[in-house]
């Protein structure tokens, strides 16, 4: 996996035939073919949102209250909202509010914990337990409990909600990480590579991370869904995302008033939660089978 | 390292990890904007009455004061005065805790109680039709947004077929002994609160289990794949005993061990999810109170519930530790 290792030449062969071959493996589970054309169609749905909405103007704080509550009709597939706008619409721009929420949250979980766990599992010292002793604390409680305890001390809306899930997200990451550098430290190839004198930076960075990049990347396809779970559950908590944001978890909250009789105001965008975190689970599933690593989905905070 | 000391130490070990959340919590809820205390009183409070409560609370000292004296207050047992309930916050979580306790608990068994033998069924049956189809199960579970199952289930089982309360806990049974309505009206024999009781935890302790269900499914179902692999199984295969025996009595005693390590962790998430099917049934549980206080910036009911969260959490996960110990005695004897 690592090219850079490689005599010159040879790795570009060598990783395009290794790509091939997970490709091939990837394919052979119809589950994990399906994940991937989840997410691309959710990804695709999130950029083209304005595009693809047959209303788009309807994502914001557009109000049409003559076509309140409608059910689904051929003019809006599934059904209208309190404010009469189209639900559909409002899915597909909820797509973009929340991959793009989980792609900032993972962000910044990954380049806090990540470098975090390194200098704690690679340097150790008393640095290194201090950093593990923070996050201990940070997994003392479930980061949903966490991020709401963030979100009471900031304005309720989905920036903060973001900041207070980034906050609660970052800590398995170090963890992880930690683990990672631990059983990868007294390899050989790193002992190899500290005998023909690599500093303790080149090796963290340049032997440790590229061998942990994979756990790392199929933790983070796993996470992009619970992020997503997490954050629309704030936002139906009335703590992320405020109305008339698109938002799922938001729109759920709305809905939910008018059941059991507009039953379809707070079911559809349930059911793009759950499409999306679906996917990204079996986007990752397949990926820990292609690159064959150990980590498991309990691991994943949900 | 004896089974004793290793036990002392975990304990040990929460020690610091509680100070530190105690820390962190309270450090975010004194940078909170806006005055709580303002907010409790509303609009039409002077400034005497604002200063006399905001002294009463002890807000106009400094910040380690104020942490030293609630840490001083957390250990008598007092967890300061709630601007939300205007009542003593321990009382409130005296109040709130044992139905969330109850919830959870039963979650827990529910998923254990479903999910080992649907594992165990996956394992025996790998490749076959009704393993793919737990998979899709499993996979679904954990994905499942548990506040929107909990409006689904609403939706058919109260709105449409009438069968079970849309939300709420029901009337306190007769004699309250240990405020978990399940166990009290069983203890004094009264069935038919029972039966009430039970009727209104059902939808929100089979919401919340949906993703334990699911995880504990998948593990027995990995565990016992390797299990029956292993020579002992075939040992038993050769000797002619009953597959159900070698399965049930043999094999699934190990793969249960394994599962056990997650059975503390998931519980966390049973808590963490709890904040949000509470809220759909209006389970008056720590969950709900808890998300009453945070929406009205009630900070010492915030930091009492997430302390007792993190407490659960941890105890959860040392009771989960010393079982270990009890069934697998490589740990005990400090070999694992």
């Amino acid at each position: 996996m690592i090219a850079e290792s490689h005599p010159a030449g040879e790795p570009t062969v060598a990783r395009a035939q290794e790509w091939g071959k997970m490709w091939f493996r990837f394919r052979q589970s119809s589950l994990s073919v399906a994940g991937l054309g989840i997410v691309v169609a959710i990804v695709f749905c999130a950029v083209f949102a304005p595009v693809l909405a047959p209303h788009p103007r309807h994502a914001g704080s557009f109000v049409d209250f003559e076509n309140s509550l409608r059910p689904p009709s051929l003019k809006n597939p599934l059904g209208t909202d309190d404010a009469g706008r189209d639900i559909l619409s409002r899915m597909l721009f909820g797509a973009r509010i929340s991959v793009s929420l989980s792609v900032i949250v993972l962000g910044i979980a990954v380049a806090v914990g990540i470098p975090l766990g390194l200098i704690a599992g690679y340097w150790g010292g008393r640095l290194g337990d201090a950093i593990m002793r923070v996050t201990d604390v940070f997994l003392a409680v479930p980061p949903i409990a966490l991020a709401l305890a963030v979100t009471a001390a900031l304005r309720p809306n989905l920036t903060n909600a973001m900041i207070a899930i980034a906050f609660a997200w970052w800590p398995w990451y170090t963890r992880l990480v930690y683990g990672q550098v631990l059983s990868l430290k007294e390899e050989q190839f790193v002992e190899a590579s500290r005998g023909l004198g690599a500093g303790p930076l080149r090796i963290a960075f340049r032997e440790i991370l590229p061998n942990a990049w994979s756990t790392i990347l199929i933790k983070v396809t796993l996470d992009m869904g619970f992020v997503i779970l997490t954050a629309s559950g704030l936002s139906f908590l009335g703590l992320g995302a405020q109305p008339p944001t698109a938002e799922w978890g938001t729109m759920i909250a709305e809905g939910r008033i008018y059941l059991p009789g507009y039953w379809w105001a707070a079911t559809f965008p349930g059911l793009a939660i759950f499409m999306t975190v679906l996917g990204f689970n079996l986007l990752g599933d397949g990926l820990r089978d292609v690159f064959d690593v150990h980590i498991e989905q309990w691991q994943a905070g949900s | 390292m004896g089974f004793r000391t290793y036990v002392l130490r975990r304990i040990l070990h929460m020690i610091p990890v509680m100070v530190g959340l105690s820390i962190l919590i309270f450090v975010i809820s004194r940078v909170m904007p806006g005055d709580p205390v303002r907010l409790a009183l509303g609009p039409e409070a002077n400034i005497e009455q604002i200063e006399q409560l905001r002294r009463l609370m002890g807000l106009d000292k400094p910040v380690h004061m104020q942490y030293i004296s609630y840490v001083a207050g957390v250990f008598r047992g007092d967890f300061g005065y709630s601007l939300l309930t205007r009542r003593a916050v321990a009382q409130d979580l005296k109040d709130f805790f044992p139905a969330t306790f109850e919830l959870t608990t039963l979650a827990m068994i529910l998923s254990i109680l479903l999910g080992v033998p649907l594992g165990v069924r996956a394992a025996v049956r790998k490749d076959s039709l009704e393993d793919h189809l737990n998979r899709v199960v499993a996979l679904a579970g954990v994905a499942l947004p548990r506040f929107w199952l909990a409006i689904l289930l609403q939706l058919a089982f109260a709105y449409h077929l009438g069968l079970l309360p849309t939300i709420g806990r029901g009337p306190a049974p007769a004699s309250q002994i240990t405020g978990l309505y399940l166990l009290d009206s069983l203890l004094t024999l009264d069935f038919n609160a029972f039966i009430v009781s039970l009727k209104h935890i059902a939808m929100p302790a089979f919401a919340l289990s949906v993703g334990t269900l699911a995880q504990i499914m998948r593990l027995i179902r990995a565990s016992m794949i390797e299990e029956m692999r292993r020579d002992h199984a075939l040992a038993a295969r050769s000797y002619g005993l009953p597959s159900n025996l070698i399965i049930y009595r043999y094999l699934l005693k190990n793969a249960f061990t394994s599962t056990l390590t997650i059975i503390g962790l998931s519980y966390g998430f049973l808590l963490g999810n709890a904040f949000l099917v509470e809220r759909v049934f209006a389970w008056p549980g720590m969950a709900f109170y808890g998300v009453d206080t945070l929406l009205a910036k009630d900070f010492n009911g915030v930091i009492a519930v997430t302390l007792v969260v993190g407490v659960a959490y941890a105890v959860t996960n040392l009771l989960v530790d010393i079982l270990y110990g009890f069934i697998d005695p490589r740990i005990r004897y400090g070999e694992g």
